[in-house]
């Protein structure tokens, strides 16, 4: 056994160069265990969590990178080192040979002082700074970060507010503006609808829906990040949004997605959403047993689907019908999954990439289903564990606890792949749901991980004599770099069962449990 | 102003056409280029080498 430890001090690349290098250099013949990481408090700590600590880790500085390898042998470690510097030269030559690169925002301000825009995505302890200094340099922000404290968040938001700007995020995982996708988005074509939202796939889901159910397209995605509807923050920016679609000719129609706002926040944004003069539509990721009601005078749903076929109506516009199922279709196609599986095979699970994804299954299966399990809190669900659970389970597989140390699961769906696997071996379980995120920023080819996955899960499954069905929805476009088509084509030659939309995921689920025994 | 205001860009959400400078994951830089977005990169590392009590001090010289 050969093992290393090594600081290489004020050396710095982003966390997604290192998790990718990491990656790499742990999935080598003969290399045990990996961790490279920069020397932030958090990593430090998850470096001596991995087995790799001594003094010079605990002295490293935020600008140190951490270089930790085990390895069966000496030939083995010696490898993998060299692997690893390979990588980081390709990407230090790849950063290099950018012609359009500055040394500071200030610095980069000053070349371009058409700039309007600063996207942001430097480690959290570091953000608020840099979005500060964006925010004097006359920029708007996409501020990608997280970890960036309440406090600031709302400093940084009143000070957007008295400069006249935008301030999306913290936390921010998508937008689209003048059609350009910013962080994860889909390729959607210009159009006429609006759309303010605090739910990055939420946002995506939806304007994946306008493009593939009728062609629509949008004119901004504006988001907010998470906690802009809380009550401390005050939906600051979500005004702002507002205010910017009202000025803007193109929109005829605004669509605003998220979970339920804290309850003062939500006369903030309908009197926002009022003010604009153009039908608004709220789209609120929650458990409803009627699907219907209203905010604050402004009338609400809860399911992308049904946001994207109410916006499309405004309009004037039909959805596709071939793509959404009527009832009828679904409990004839639930009955006929239903009479592959065996009669104990009674619960669903659900591993999400997207979180937004989970909460609209969820919002639909937990008044209709009984006991639903989950990492995410909602009204109805109860908590769930980690890596197993007994019951209808759907875990958020981007939350925090998945992602320590790992880049989020719409860039490397390994740790999905891993629990779809885990689930098909348990004989209580008939359906497993599943969403695959494209778009910009995201896996470049997601089918080729979770492909043989499907069909590994299906073997074991097979192998103790039983059917299992695996639910997939692919949330993406025919112009995203992954295309929608091949991304589809490739999971039912793998033998998943395809829904057109994510609500129908939860539909199909439920219809196939129901008509278990009938 | 009243110039800017005239020359709006239409379907521009600040009037102009949209110019992104992209601090921190390179990831982000790409997906603008794939994109043909104006676009320019920061080298982003953390200021003081990281080292908290140093960046207090910068930050207060600097005002």
């Amino acid at each position: 056994m050969s093992k290393t430890i090594i600081i290489r001090a004020n050396e710095y690349y982003d966390s997604m160069v290192l998790m990718q290098v990491n990656h790499a250099v742990s999935a080598l013949p003969g290399v045990l265990r990996a961790g490279i990481l920069m020397a932030s408090e958090m990593n430090r700590k998850l470096m001596a969590a991995i087995g790799f600590t001594d003094a010079a880790v605990i002295n490293a500085q935020p600008g140190d990178m951490m270089i930790g390898i085990e390895a069966e042998d000496a030939a083995a470690l010696e490898n993998a080192l060299k692997v690893m510097d390979e990588r980081l030269s390709e990407r230090k030559r790849a950063k290099e040979s950018r012609s359009k690169r500055f040394g500071s925002l200030a610095a980069a301000r000053r070349a371009r002082p058409e700039a309007n825009l600063a996207v942001i995505s430097v480690p959290g302890a570091y953000a608020a700074r840099e979005a500060r200094k964006a925010l004097e340099a006359g920029l708007n922000c996409f501020l990608f970060s997280d970890n960036v404290s309440r406090e600031d968040e709302l400093a940084l938001k009143q000070r957007a507010r008295e400069l006249d700007l935008l301030l999306m995020g913290p936390d921010c995982g998508t937008a689209v503006i003048d059609g350009a996708a910013l962080g994860f988005a889909n390729a959607v074509p210009r159009g006429e609808v609006g759309i303010v939202a605090a739910s990055g796939t939420g946002m995506q889901e939806f304007t994946v829906l306008l493009d593939k159910l009728a062609g629509q397209g949008i004119t901004q995605g504006i988001g907010l990040g998470g906690r802009d509807l809380s009550t401390e923050i005050g939906g600051l920016s979500a005004v702002k949004s507002f205010r910017l679609l009202a000025d803007d000719p193109d929109t005829k129609c605004i669509a605003f997605i998220s979970k339920p706002p804290d309850p003062e926040v939500v006369k903030v944004v309908s009197d926002a959403a009022l003010a604009t003069g153009k039908p608004v539509l709220f789209c609120l990721l929650e458990p409803s047993h009627n699907g219907h009601g209203q905010a604050g005078g402004i009338p609400v749903v809860y399911s992308l689907e049904e946001a994207a076929v109410r916006v499309l109506a405004l309009l004037g516009k039909e959805p596709d019908k071939k793509l959404l199922w009527s009832q009828d279709e679904i409990d004839r196609l639930g009955g006929l999954l239903a009479s592959q599986l065996r009669p104990e095979q009674r619960f669903v699970r659900g591993l999400f990439a997207g979180g937004s994804m989970c909460l609209e299954v969820m919002a639909h299966l937990v008044p209709r289903m009984g006991a639903c399990y989950s990492n995410i809190t909602m009204p109805g669900a109860l908590p769930v564990a980690q890596f197993s659970g007994n019951g209808n389970c759907f875990w958020d597989m981007g939350e925090d606890e998945f992602t320590q140390g790992r880049v989020h699961p719409m860039i490397d769906p390994g740790l999905v792949a891993e629990g779809i696997l885990r689930e098909a071996a348990r004989p209580d379980v008939g359906v497993i749901v599943v969403d695959m995120v494209l778009g910009y920023g995201t896996h470049p080819n997601p089918s080729e991980v979770y492909a043989p996955t499907v069909e590994k899960a299906r073997d074991i499954a097979s192998s103790y004599g039983r059917t299992l069905h695996v639910l997939v929805h692919v949330c993406g476009t025919e112009n995203d770099p992954q295309k929608l088509s091949r991304q589809e084509q490739r999971m039912r030659e793998a033998g998943a069962t395809i829904c057109a939309t994510n609500l129908q995921l939860a539909k199909l689920a439920l219809a196939t449990i129901e008509g278990l025994g009938k | 102003m009243k110039n800017e205001q005239e020359e709006k860009v239409k379907g521009a959400l600040w009037g102009r056409p949209l110019s992104v400078v992209n601090v921190g994951l390179e990831l982000f830089g790409t997906t603008l280029e794939q994109q043909n977005v104006p676009m320019v990169h920061v080298d982003w590392v953390p200021p003081a080498s990281g080292r908290r009590d140093i960046l207090g001090l910068l930050d207060e010289l600097v005002g």
